[in-house]
């Protein structure tokens, strides 16, 4: 086991205009589960193929422990990979499939068998060990990837978005017990995902990336509750954070009209952070901060497009009547209101936002300004 | 009670007339003898096979139990004689020796260089595509063209010899196809500079059926590139390696085009094969029964070889 550094690493790919990696730094201390999530194309399996030694680094250097690690083949760094389509040996038996690291580690054959035993054992997968991975299903499969990683006993493990070829439930049931497995087995684990719900849930900390560029590394509650930017704020949460422009005040945030009371000292740094000209600069608020209030009261005035009934609470998705303001991710609002609310498309209606739940943004850097 | 016997009907008319229906449908299959086989469908295709190769051959095997000289009308029942008779002809058991001789430089050499070849233009060098279409070259000409171009670079004063003058090595030049221990062996450099690039075809088509995970996967285990092809790219590849052994030694087997054009199976009888000595012994020296013995004998040999090599290659391939 071992601490994984990436100092300023960069990949650039023919003919690419922007780097699929760019200058990442990022440090996991040993025995960490380091999430990395972002959308398709962000770098994010770049970033692990490159610590896996698959895939070229033109720039920086990458530490396993206390070796630099950056030209070394894959073979010479003690890892062990999990592949999105398993990537399991179509020839070889279960068995031979989990065996195979120890056999070119030229471990002595009763230890292999003992050890593949014990692995096994813990995936339960006794009973398949004579099959061939043909014969198995997509969850079993998974699992004699995960045996095949395991049972090398790896400086690190490195798993790339393990669970996307699985149904939905089977998923849920995985992701439990990969974070369990890692938890008892105690070993530094770099997870690629796409998924936010896989990356909040299983990750220590969640690393996201964008268009090759770290955005942000914290602990998925901290990445939710103080998103650094507003990359961040839009991809963490399910819906997305409201993002709006607005407009400072003298003793608040002015959104289309609507006045939310701020802090003087939230106040007092975002002017001095540098809101944009006029003041202006990008207000974020998550769908739960949003209530209905009455017509009298003051409240960011919608009209609901389309309304989500999920039994509980219903997500009521509304456009902005005054639509001055440009929105940056889309022209909806989202508003998480109680699953009784009687709200229908088309209807009016009036959003009042909890002055704790505001994120306030630069406009020009998209940096947070909280 | 008339709704009682309405209802009856009503009930029972769908399912009476579907089986009804699925009775005549199984009928009509038995007549036919259509349904559980499928050989039904293989008839025509195994009619024409029959009419164009199998009826020929099992005729044409009947004359080598005959004297026939392929002119003389007359022809009598020998037996066994022309087999016997090959067992003590030198010229047939040294055409045995050359032809599983080049067969087995041929399927050994050809594939080896096929297979690294193969290996070089599935890596992620710049002119793969150029050199892919390059090496598949020689493939597509006529090997009776290939033998007359190589007859000429190995001429006395053709260009291997001259090439070899120009950089000193006037020691190693030779009559090539002139030498009785080295004749055989230039023909088969011919035919594995013309079929290598065949072989690599093959043996490519199997290599880009490997996803590259598995690959890498073998890697990130620890396997180095020597292991991760033996013990994962060889064994996904075993079905092309069973199509290249089977094509290039039963090629090897038939050998005739190359060997006739470049030594006519000489000199003396050094290069003779089986097939250049069937077609000599019918149509120079007119002995055609002993001709069609000698090419019974040939079938038998290229099935029975050709029919444990695949059993033998095939047990190797994974299910």
């Amino acid at each position: 086991m071992a601490a994984v550094r990436f100092d300023s690493v960069s990949r650039v790919f023919a003919k690419e205009l922007r780097p699929a990696v760019d200058r990442l730094s990022l440090d996991i201390p040993d025995g960490e589960f380091l999430v990395l999530v972002g959308p398709s194309g962000c770098g994010k399996s770049t970033t692990l193929r490159m610590l896996a030694g698959l895939e070229r680094v033109d720039g920086g250097s990458i530490w396993i422990g206390d070796s630099d690690v950056t030209r070394v083949a894959p073979q010479n760094r003690d890892i062990a990979m999990v592949f999105q389509n398993y990537a399991l040996y179509p020839h070889m038996s279960v068995e031979q499939n989990m065996g195979f690291a120890l056999k070119m580690a030229r471990t002595p054959r009763p230890q292999i068998r003992t050890r593949v035993g014990e692995a096994a054992r813990l995936l339960a997968l006794d009973e398949f060990l004579g099959r061939k991975p043909g014969a198995l299903s997509g969850g079993q499969r998974q699992r004699v990837a995960m045996g095949r990683a395991i049972v090398r006993d790896p400086q690190v493990f490195l798993m790339d978005e393990p669970l996307s070829n699985l149904d939905a439930k089977l998923r849920v049931q995985t992701r439990t017990e990969i974070s369990a497995l890692q938890r008892r087995l105690g070993t530094t684990t770099v997870y690629v995902t796409h998924d936010q719900v896989e990356a909040m849930t299983m990750g220590d900390r969640v690393a996201v990336m964008n268009e090759g560029r770290l955005q942000q590394v914290d602990a998925p509650k901290r990445l939710y509750a103080r998103p650094a930017n507003v990359f961040v704020a839009g991809f963490i949460g399910s819906p997305p954070m409201n993002l709006r422009v607005g407009r400072l005040d003298r003793d608040g945030v002015l959104l289309d009209g609507y006045r939310i009371p701020l802090g003087r000292d939230l106040l007092a740094r975002a002017a001095a952070a540098g809101a944009g000209r006029d003041g202006e600069l990008v207000v974020g608020f998550r769908p739960d901060a949003a209530e209905l209030t009455a017509e009298s009261e003051p409240g960011l005035a919608v009209v609901v497009e389309e309304v989500e009934e999920l039994g509980f609470d219903a997500f009521a998705y509304a456009a902005a009547l005054d639509d001055a303001a440009e929105s940056l991710h889309s022209a909806d609002i989202v508003a998480r209101l109680p699953g009784d609310t009687a709200v229908s498309r088309g209807q009016k209606m009036r959003l009042r936002v909890n002055p704790q739940g505001i994120h306030l943004f630069s406009t020009k850097t998209g940096e947070s300004l909280d | 009670m008339i709704d009682a016997d309405f209802e009856v009907v009503r009930d029972e008319a769908p399912p009476m007339s579907l089986a009804r229906g699925a009775t005549l449908v199984r009928r009509a299959r038995a007549q036919l003898g259509v349904g559980t086989s499928t050989w039904w469908f293989v008839l025509p295709a195994l009619g024409l096979y029959a009419f164009i190769v199998l009826i020929p051959t099992v005729r044409g095997s009947y004359y080598s139990f005959t004297d026939w000289d392929g002119l003389n009308p007359v022809k009598h029942w020998v037996g066994l004689d022309n087999f016997t008779a090959i067992l003590h002809d030198d010229a047939a058991r040294g055409a045995i020796k050359h032809t599983v001789l080049i067969a087995i430089a041929i399927m050994l050499i050809q594939n080896a260089i096929g297979l690294l070849l193969a290996l070089g233009v599935n890596s992620q060098i710049k002119s793969r595509n150029i050199l892919r279409v390059v090496l598949f070259a020689p493939a597509v000409m006529t090997p009776v063209v290939v033998a007359f171009l190589w007859q000429y670079l190995y001429t006395p004063d053709g260009a291997i010899n001259r090439a070899l003058g120009a950089v000193g090595l006037h020691g190693l030049e030779r009559g090539w196809l002139g030498d009785t221990s080295l004749a055989l062996w230039c023909i088969v450099v011919v035919i594995i500079w013309q079929f290598a690039g065949y072989s690599m075809v093959i043996f490519l088509a199997g290599l880009q059926s490997i996803p590259a995970e598995i690959t890498e996967a073998s890697a990130v285990d620890g396997a180095g590139a020597f292991r991760r092809f033996w013990y994962v790219t060889r064994p996904l590849i075993a079905p092309a390696i069973t199509v290249n052994l089977m094509l290039s030694i039963i090629g090897g087997l038939k050998l005739f085009d190359q060997v006739w054009v470049l030594t006519g199976g000489g000199p003396g009888y050094a290069t003779d094969t089986l097939s250049t000595l069937i077609y000599r012994n019918a149509f120079q020296f007119g002995e055609f029964a002993y001709s069609t013995a000698l090419a019974l004998l040939l079938t038998v040999f290229v099935a029975v070889v050709s029919g444990a090599q695949y059993r033998l290659l095939r047990s190797q391939e994974y299910a």
